[in-house]
């Protein structure tokens, strides 16, 4: 077995030396070309926050409780952000390269690109790539920054923290400012119909000169009492009923004993029509007088709501243009656990790990190839392996010129 | 094995033979029979006859064949006869019912460098 694995070794070495020797030489190729990269670390409390307004709370269904913290991510990710950074650290034009070959050089080309928008498309592009965020728990963050010089990766990492803390305070004062300039709206509407309601309650006791001036300043809601009270009061209810059963009374009596044409009897019939006359049109005017109050307190507790709901948007209002301010700076509520640091050791690429890689992986490539070839090896070149396959005896192996 | 221990197999070979000839040949037909059997002859002091023949699966010649039954020695170029090839030769000359004396590997210069 031995003997035949050196045997194959023997016969194909060059298809084991080249990648053996091949690999670890582009290894040191790309070893030489590669940036280094190092990376610069930041630790961040980001917590919910708690506004004075009860509709600017932020509720949700639920255990989503990293949805917060991933959002910061997205915000830290977002194209506004890194924007800020590049053009704040001049990074749409690539900095020097610190290869091994650059320093080795001297010279450190570095591509310009004409477009200035492109140039800034492919930095915003290359800072994502290189930025790596991790949830350590639903309120903390870990921010790492890699780039090919230990102080740059710190300085952008500052400047990154810097405009996600500014960016991320804008995004809530545009929040406030859309809600306090839909309260504004929604008090300038409650404004207009508490003038319409008051105009209408004026122009409705104007018309109806009955109605007491003090019912319109205080608002009374029992309104069947104070019916009964006002009637009970000036009511001639009682006295035109008891002059009509007194009128029945002495038409009985004439009944018993007079005809039907006695002048007398007539009188008081007619009498007894008018006082009926007169009740039910005294019910017409109380009925109607009723009505009108009835009215009178719709309006006034239309009047009483409007008032009621604009006292409220106002408060919210007030609410939200406090939280504006100081508060609004308060709320952001991201706190700087480990302020950007960074470590002089890069962390790639590994010389060693790569060059050991590569020296294996050419030795794996290499045996492979030999393998394989012998494999699909199409003639025999062995006495052994032809008197194996053949089953014939071997009886000479000539190797000399024949 | 050396030029001179095939001679001696070939002896042996041939005596079992009432024709004492052996047959050489390769499985595709090649000039190297014609060298390798004047290499083998030349200095032998009491040589088998020979025969050259065309390659195995390019219609061999066999002349003898109704007469005597001759054994073939079958000439393999290492690095240049392919294995399909040989296995095909061996199972042709069973089938023609010739003995096979054995096979010879050769190394010819310039197929395995």
């Amino acid at each position: 077995m031995i003997d035949d694995i050196l045997y194959l070794l023997r016969l194909r070495l060059r298809f084991l030396v080249l990648p053996v020797i091949c690999l670890p030489l582009c290894s040191v190729f790309f070893l030489l070309q590669v940036e280094p990269k190092f990376v610069s670390t930041a630790k961040i409390w980001a917590k919910e926050r708690n506004e004075g307004s009860n509709l600017l709370k932020i509720q949700r269904e639920g255990l989503q409780e990293e949805t917060h913290v991933k959002i910061q991510t997205e915000i830290l990710f977002s194209d506004r952000v890194i924007h800020r950074v590049i053009e704040s650290n001049h990074l749409d034009t690539p900095p020097p390269s610190q290869s091994i070959w650059a320093r080795w050089v001297g010279g450190q080309v570095i591509p310009k690109e004409e477009d200035h928008e492109r140039a800034l498309r492919y930095a915003i592009k290359a800072f994502k790539s290189s930025l790596h965020v991790d949830l350590l728990n639903p309120e903390t963050l870990l921010i790492q920054l890699s780039m090919n010089e230990p102080r740059l990766a710190q300085k952008l990492l500052t400047s990154l923290l810097y405009h996600y803390r500014e960016v991320y305070r804008e995004i809530l004062q545009d929040e406030v400012e859309e809600y306090a300039s839909f309260l504004s709206r929604e008090i300038a509407k409650f404004g207009l119909e508490l003038e319409e309601k008051a105009l209408a309650l004026i122009d409705f006791e104007r018309q109806h000169a009955l109605i007491p001036q003090e019912s319109s300043a205080s608002f009374d809601p029992r309104v069947p009492a104070l019916m009964g009270k006002e009637v009970g009061d000036v009511s001639p209810f009682p006295i035109i009923m008891s002059r009509i059963s007194e009128l029945e009374l002495e038409q009985n009596r004439l009944l018993t004993f007079a005809s039907a044409g006695n002048k007398e009897l007539i009188r008081i019939g007619v009498e007894i029509n008018k006082d009926k006359d007169l009740l039910n049109s005294y019910n017409e005017k109380l009925r109607d007088h009723a009505e009108v109050l009835v009215r009178h307190q719709e309006l006034q507790w239309e009047l009483s709501e409007v008032r009621q709901r604009h006292q409220q948007v106002q408060s919210e209002y007030d609410k939200v243009i406090l939280s504006k301010g100081t508060k609004l700076d308060e709320s952001i509520g991201i706190t700087i656990l480990d302020e950007p640091n960074f470590d002089p050791e890069k962390i790639a690429p590994k010389k060693k790990v790569a060059l050991a890689a590569s020296l294996f992986m050419g030795c794996v490539l290499g045996l492979s190839a030999v393998y394989l070839l012998s494999l699909l090896e199409p003639t025999y070149r062995r006495a052994k392996d032809l008197e194996k396959e053949t089953s014939v005896p071997v009886l000479a192996h000539i190797k000399e010129e024949v | 094995m050396s030029l001179q221990r095939l001679r001696s197999e070939l002896s042996v070979i041939a005596s079992q033979t009432k024709s004492r000839k052996v047959m050489v040949a390769t499985p595709i037909t090649d000039s190297v029979t014609t060298n390798f059997c004047a290499k083998l002859v030349a200095g032998w002091e009491d040589p088998v006859e020979l025969i050259e023949s065309d390659g195995v699966l390019d219609g061999i010649q066999f002349p003898l064949v109704s007469e005597v039954t001759v054994p073939v020695l079958l000439l393999v170029i290492a690095g240049d006869s392919r294995r399909e090839d040989v296995k095909e030769a061996i199972g042709y000359l069973k089938k023609k019912g010739l003995p096979i004396a054995g096979t010879v590997l050769l190394e010819r210069k310039g197929v395995l460098d």
